[in-house]
């Protein structure tokens, strides 16, 4: 039987039994407990240091304890910046790929209904990179024991106790697989890896950057264009994922961005719905074109 | 006794292949005109025409990669992509080349076995019948052209289909590969299973096959038995050269 639950096992296989996947997915796991390390060890570092404020002269230290509170779950969670970048790049290589070597024909043959196959793959897909971002985590937690558990007598251990914390705990390997599942419509889409690596570098750098930076050219003179391009910018598909995993509180008024008048914030729930949409869209356009064209 | 008559008589009426007036352009050149045609469960029907004459699309039109403009395409009287088991109703062989080229003949069989279910085991049976069991770990991308195409091959056979479409299977075998595929298909037929075979050695064609199709500028210019094929020729090459010889889009000139 050609079952739904028998393709995705097929294709969940592939994907762990595909090299490049299987390397950028350890590395992508490893820059978790790196991240964190990195986030402590600058934590140390500011702690035995002066700080001089330049306009009184007044040398402050500040405690250890102190700084080393402010290691919460998004320092556990931080690595996304990078796996987000590899998960990429074999997500859109999980589609186009099979374009390119021509293995698709083999795979339509096993599994002619294209709609199957293309769930298969989102499926599979999506748990491969959510159980990426959960092992990292858990990675990185184990990793910030040594350094959390006695600082200056406290147990400094990250704990759950709020909405919060599960926002960044299961919230963002969430993000991960969201970012993974519309590289896949990319590279359905594009039909080549290295199309579909450039859409994606363009949309989660470039063009945010560019949108970002004639926004800020423009805020002092004209408030409400640069409101319109920092709001296309906050749709961008990676900039939902940003506004959902960011450190401020939920209340924007008193975030450091809102205070920037000219710029288009969006609270946690919006830039979740950001992401979502993208992959609907993406997600329902490429099924559709996959659907549709010929495979030549 | 009786059963077994039943089932192999069921068998006959069910599994074919059937190409109902299908046209196809790409970009605005006529690829597929009109075609139609049957291939019968029991016989091996050959599948002969020029470079370029449309047999390969055809083929793809029926496995449902090629969508026609017009037409229709079944594989035991049902779309291929409507089928419930796809590596059970087809096994099909387009291009040796088109190959997963970073994996490994068992991970890469592995995959096809996972996605429809079928026995494991069947992996080093079919490996084993291609003759590659001691490549069975090696990289795909370190094939030589015959080694991609047993590989395509025992894909095509891991689920043992009722229905086998193959485009130039012997492409790039060794003599005894093209004497073991034509004893494979042979017997394939002889179980009552649909077998289509494209290719352009005609004298192999003549030795395998028991119908022919024969097409020429996405058109079918004759169908028919062997015999009846070959009808007024001394052998099925000069019928072909005579039937296709003004439709032939590629010659060589000197
Ligand atoms: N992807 C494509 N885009 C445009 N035209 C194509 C495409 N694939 C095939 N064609 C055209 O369709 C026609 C039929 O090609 P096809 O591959 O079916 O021929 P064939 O009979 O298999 O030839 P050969 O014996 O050389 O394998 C050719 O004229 C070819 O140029
Ligand atoms: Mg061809």
């Amino acid at each position: 039987m050609n079952s739904f639950f028998q393709v995705c096992k097929s294709e969940f296989y592939k994907l762990r039994t595909q090299k490049s996947a299987r390397i950028l997915s350890v590395v992508a796991i490893l820059f978790y407990p790196i991240l964190t390390l990195f986030a402590i060890f600058i934590m140390k570092l500011a702690s035995v240091m002066q700080i001089t404020d330049n306009t009184n002269g007044v040398k402050t230290q500040f405690s250890e304890l102190e700084l080393m509170k402010s290691v919460g779950w998004s320092s556990i969670t931080a690595g996304i910046s990078v796996a987000g970048v590899l998960v990429a790049i074999f997500a859109i290589m999980f589609f186009s790929s099979e374009f390119q070597s021509g293995s698709i024909y083999s795979t339509l043959i096993a599994t002619p209904n294209r709609i199957k196959l293309y769930f298969a793959k989102f499926v599979s897909l999506f748990i491969f990179t959510y159980l990426i971002a959960v092992i990292g985590e858990i990675l990185a937690y184990l990793s910030s024991i040594p350094f959390l558990i006695n600082v200056e007598g406290q147990n400094l251990l990250l704990t759950v106790s709020s909405a919060d914390d599960f926002r960044y705990i299961l919230g963002s390997p969430l993000m991960l697989a969201f970012m993974a599942v519309i590289c896949l419509a990319l590279g359905c889409l594009f039909r080549s890896t290295s199309a579909g690596i450039i859409i994606y570098f363009l949309f989660s750098f470039v063009l945010s950057a560019a949108l970002a930076g004639i926004a800020l050219s423009l805020s002092s003179a004209n408030t409400l264009l640069a409101r319109i391009f920092s709001g296309i910018q906050a749709f961008l598909p990676f900039s939902g994922s940003d506004a959902f995993l960011s450190n401020s509180t939920s209340d924007l008024s008193s975030s450091a961005s809102a205070q920037l008048e000219y710029v288009f914030p969006l609270d946690h729930l919006q830039g979740f719905l950001v992401m979502l949409l993208w992959v609907i869209v993406l997600t329902f356009a490429s099924l559709l074109l996959f659907e549709k064209r010929d495979i030549k | 006794m009786l059963i077994e008559i039943v089932d192999s008589v069921s068998c006959y009426t069910y599994t074919m292949i059937e190409i109902k007036n299908v046209s196809k352009a790409f970009k605005k050149k006529k690829v597929l005109d009109n075609v139609s045609f049957v291939a019968k469960p029991g016989k091996v029907t050959g599948f002969l025409g020029p470079n370029g004459a449309g047999k390969t699309t055809t083929m793809k039109v029926l496995l449902e990669l090629i969508y026609p403009d017009s037409g229709e395409a079944f594989v035991d009287e049902a779309r291929f992509s409507q089928s419930k088991t796809p590596a059970k109703s087809v096994g099909a062989l387009l291009d040796g080349k088109l190959m997963p080229k970073n994996r490994t003949p068992r991970t890469y069989l592995i995959s096809v076995a996972k996605a429809n279910k079928l026995d494991h085991t069947r992996i080093p049976h079919v490996l084993r019948e291609t003759g590659l069991s001691h490549v069975a770990n090696k990289k795909i991308s370190t094939f030589s052209l015959g080694m991609c195409q047993r590989l395509s091959l025992s894909e095509a056979l891991l689920g043992d289909p009722d229905n086998l479409i193959l485009d130039e299977p012997v492409n790039g075998l060794d003599p005894e590969g093209i004497k073991w595929a034509r004893d494979l298909f042979k017997k394939k037929a002889e179980e009552g299973k649909t077998v289509l075979v494209s290719s352009h050695i005609l004298s192999e064609m003549e030795n395998l096959a028991d119908e022919i199709v024969i097409i020429a500028k996405g058109k079918i210019i004759k169908t028919g038995s062997l015999d009846e094929v070959k009808d007024g020729y001394s052998s099925l090459e000069d019928a072909f050269i005579s039937l296709t010889g003004g439709d032939a889009e590629f010659k060589a000139g000197f």
